[in-house]
């Protein structure tokens, strides 16, 4: 399977796009329509879109969202928040959802991850798990995107979890690197090694290197990025261009 | 509900724009900072002129001035020459000139300067306003890149490594990062990708992804950094040395033989800008239907920030003049303007939509937009 | 000729109306008023389990329909699980029978530290030999058309037949060096483990070839 890239779109007031608020302030990076254009056109291999508003809002994501990504994307996409039930997630796939990702709302809920997977089948749903290392114990634990502060749970119980409800695909964020440009976590994979589905890391891609080393990581099926792909000149393309140099094989258009 | 500024009318859509605390935007904040006693005083006419000579290169020529025989370029070329300075000006080409913009860029050659007007491929230039129309919602997009591209190939091609520039648009609106606000900015790729306005599209995308000639894309591209940095090639801001004011920039051009329209434009509060090409309406009306703002509430700011006018006057005439539907630019209809790119207006209401940021807009039960007479959305909630 | 896609419920169904719409090709849904005549084609895209897609075939009464057009010549393609209902059973729904249009079964993709479950990603196909040195134009040219392309896999099941004649393509699963149908052809029947609507304009050529240039 050849690694994958995934552009990130974070979403606010329903089709902005925005980069991360940890390094530089919200900043509204321009429409769904063309960040999902251009990425398309610069080979992307999947979309990701997290709306980080709906949970809050108790809301699903905007039908319009769905609709950009149907007209415009032939790659696969993934729809991350407000997914607190089954109808939800059932909802999403028939709008135009290939893979519905399911956040820090649901894990409280494992019957209802078991549902979703049982009904889309585990291939449809993905995971993703916001981390921070904790200052006292220097173990990951979970955060919260909504109280912004650390949970208490270990990433280990997670996993333990996920070994009796499984799902398609995680989705690993290091949140204190989000927007920083300066690398991702590979360090986490180690909590990893026997989980058996496919790895997204995510969170601090700045450099193709860093890419490099995360493809060079057992486990780690794919990345997903943002801020490289805002604030740089690197695109997927550009990205795929230097790994296949430095001998990693990726999809080609 | 979209938060607006509590001084000006920008929203917080606007991509780029900063809010402090207490609710000012950061072209708000950045125009209290200039307003403050030390700003200009600091910085004389004398620091100007000392500072253009330091980097003189060019035995003949001071400094390049790119201009568009608009109000804020034929102004510019007048401030330096009162200066005792001579500069060379640069035209970077528009694209669909209006009779009106041609004879106000002719007016420049009277002004006693040396001009170059560039011209790039007409045939590639529409294959460009289309696919940035259509993948970033940017007709202008050719534009908003030549204009920073060209004065640069023009520094390189004639060693002269001063350019002259109105207001910093990056600061003047709002965007640019708190950390990076400097004077005397060194002009990279990097610089105009983030901060002007290109939309995320990139020049790189055109070959890659467009399919256009590499060949063809020479001056849009930016030249080689090194040639840049070697030359040590700055954009130098009036509005740094001289309060910048589009209003005053605009009584001055015309003592310079500067012409406005008879009527004001499409979509503005003005006469005075927005002359120069038959775009522009198209490129603000996708303004408002991504941000919810046009070029009307762009001058309205501007106007409030220099106490021309109130925040509640403000709001009250650009209500109805934001944001129009632009059926008819100056004397041409849509249809006519959209025929040079291969477009129809059914395609072109398609492509609004997909760039219409519904959440702004006031819409019915069953989600469809409610609009104005002239077929344009309504902002859900005014400034 | 009229193509029908079948709608299956929890399925992304618009990604194959957009890849159709993309290819400027009409469609209709099928259902069990539609009369289908011999040159129509039939998509089953599908996305979900065995159970649930055969389920929804008996309940709309629709596998007859589709069992009868394919026997008297008619064009199938199935699309990851719709290609999985092609065939005679399934690991994932002991029990539950499938169209058996295509003989084999549907078998879990074996786990262990090195692959993963389910298999996601992209990857090159490897081309059936037997196919290569086809003088049949058709397989000729659609051997080309895979060749040195990538395509989109997402599943956990895979199609398991021992007429090795009907594997046009396999994929490698990594690391236990398993071969995964990827692509399959029985007479009038095509069936894509991967899905091509979500794979690019790999994908969207292969599409175009299957359903414009097979009789």
């Amino acid at each position: 399977m050849k690694p994958r890239i995934i552009p990130v779109a974070l979403l606010k007031n329903s089709t902005s796009v925005f980069t991360s608020h940890l390094y530089s302030p919200w900043r509204s990076f321009g429409s769904l329509a063309q960040f999902i254009k251009l990425q398309v056109a610069r080979q992307a291999d999947e979309i990701l879109v997290i709306d980080i508003e709906a949970s809050l809002e108790n809301r699903e994501v905007d039908d319009r969202v769905f609709k950009l990504l149907v007209q415009n994307t032939n790659i696969p996409v993934s729809v991350c928040g407000g997914i607190m039930n089954v109808q939800t997630a059932i909802n999403y796939i028939e709008k135009g959802a290939d893979k519905v990702v399911l956040g820090i709302a649901c894990l409280s809920q494992l019957e209802t991850v078991a549902q979703i997977t049982s009904i889309l089948g585990v291939q449809s749903v993905s995971m993703r798990l916001d981390y921070k290392y904790s200052l006292s114990t220097g173990e990951p634990e979970l955060y919260d995107y909504r109280s912004k502060s650390l949970t208490g749970r270990s990433i280990k119980s997670v996993i333990s979890n996920l070994i009796t409800c499984p799902v398609g695909e995680i989705i690993l964020s290091d949140v204190s690197r989000d927007g920083s440009l300066k690398g991702l976590d590979i360090q986490i994979m180690r909590y990893f090694q026997s989980v058996n589905c496919p790895v997204v890391l995510s969170c601090g891609a700045g450099h193709p290197d860093h890419f490099y080393d995360a493809f060079a990581c057992k486990g780690v099926s794919a990345v997903a990025a943002s801020s490289i792909f805002a604030y740089t000149k690197e695109t997927p393309a550009s990205v795929k261009d230097y790994l296949v140099l430095k001998g990693i094989d990726m999809r080609r258009i | 509900m979209i938060r607006f500024c509590r001084n000006c009318l920008y929203p917080e859509t606007k991509p780029s724009i900063r809010f402090s605390a207490d609710g000012l935007c950061s072209a708000c904040q950045w125009n209290e900072r200039k307003l403050s006693s030390c700003f200009y005083t600091n910085r004389s006419s004398q620091n100007l002129i000392k500072l253009i000579d330091q980097n003189k290169i060019n035995p003949a020529y001071d400094c390049i001035i790119p201009v568009s025989g608009g109000k804020d370029s034929t102004y510019q070329v007048w401030r330096i020459l009162s200066l005792g300075l001579n500069p060379l000006c640069i035209t970077a080409p528009t694209d669909l000139m209006t009779p009106i913009g041609r004879r106000n860029l002719d007016n420049i050659k009277n002004m006693g300067v040396d001009h170059i007007e560039f011209s790039v491929d007409i045939q590639t230039r529409r294959q460009i306003n289309k696919y940035a129309l259509i993948n970033v919602g940017d007709i202008q997009w050719p534009e908003h890149v030549l204009i920073f591209t060209i004065p640069v190939h023009a520094a390189v091609m004639f060693e002269i490594p001063i350019i002259i520039w109105g207001e910093n648009t990056v600061r003047e609106y709002g965007a640019g990062r708190q950390e990076n606000e400097e004077f005397g900015v060194t002009l990279s790729r990097e610089y105009m990708e983030e901060n002007c306005g290109f939309n995320g599209l990139r020049v790189s995308d055109l070959s890659d992804a467009a399919g256009i000639d590499p060949k063809k894309l020479f001056l849009y591209s930016y030249p080689e950094a090194d040639t840049v940095t070697q030359l040590g090639v700055k954009g130098i801001f009036l509005d740094d040395y001289f309060p910048w004011n589009g209003m005053t920039n605009q009584l001055v051009a015309r003592t310079c033989g500067f012409e406005v329209a008879s009527h004001n434009i499409l979509g503005t509060l003005t006469n005075y800008e927005n002359l120069d090409n038959y775009y522009h309406g198209i490129h603000d009306y996708l303004k408002y239907l991504k941000y919810g703002f046009g070029r009307a509430t762009d001058v309205a700011c501007n106007w409030i920030r220099r106490g021309l006018i109130s925040r509640d006057d403000a709001k009250q005439l650009i209500s109805e003049i934001d944001g129009a539907y632009p059926a008819l630019y100056l004397d041409k209809s849509l249809s006519d303007i959209l025929s040079t790119i291969n477009i129809t207006i059914e395609e072109f209401n398609i492509i609004s939509d997909e760039y219409t940021n519904y959440s702004l807009f006031q819409t019915t039960s069953s989600g469809e937009l409610v609009t104005r007479a002239d077929g344009s959305p309504i902002l859900i909630n005014q400034p | 000729m009229t193509l029908y896609v079948v709608p299956f419920d929890f399925c992304n169904i618009g990604s194959i109306r957009s890849c159709l719409d993309r290819c400027s090709i009409p469609y209709k849904y099928l259902s069990n008023s539609c009369t289908l005549n011999k040159d129509d084609k039939v998509i089953l895209p599908g996305v979900g389990t065995f159970a649930q897609g055969m389920n929804y075939l008996r309940s709309k009464n629709l596998d007859q329909i589709l069992i009868n057009h394919s026997l008297s010549g008619g064009f199938l393609l199935g699309i990851c699980l719709g290609m999985q209902l092609l065939f005679e059973s399934s690991e994932e729904d002991p029990g539950i029978p499938g169209l058996s249009l295509v003989s084999g079964s549907v078998k879990k993709l074996p786990s262990d530290q090195i692959s993963h479950i389910p298999h996601i990603g992209w990857s090159a196909l490897d081309t059936n030999p037997m196919f290569h040195s086809s003088d049949q134009p058709l397989f000729a040219n659609l051997i080309r058309e895979l060749q040195d392309k990538d395509y989109y896999f997402v599943h956990s099941y895979s199609c398991c037949t021992n007429s090795r004649e009907n594997v046009v393509a396999t994929v490698l699963h990594d690391g236990n060096s398993t071969n995964i149908t990827a692509m399959i052809c029985f007479k009038n029947i095509y069936g894509c483990q991967f899905h091509p609507e979500k794979s690019g304009p790999a994908g969207h050529s292969l599409i175009l070839s299957l359903l414009l240039k097979t009789s």
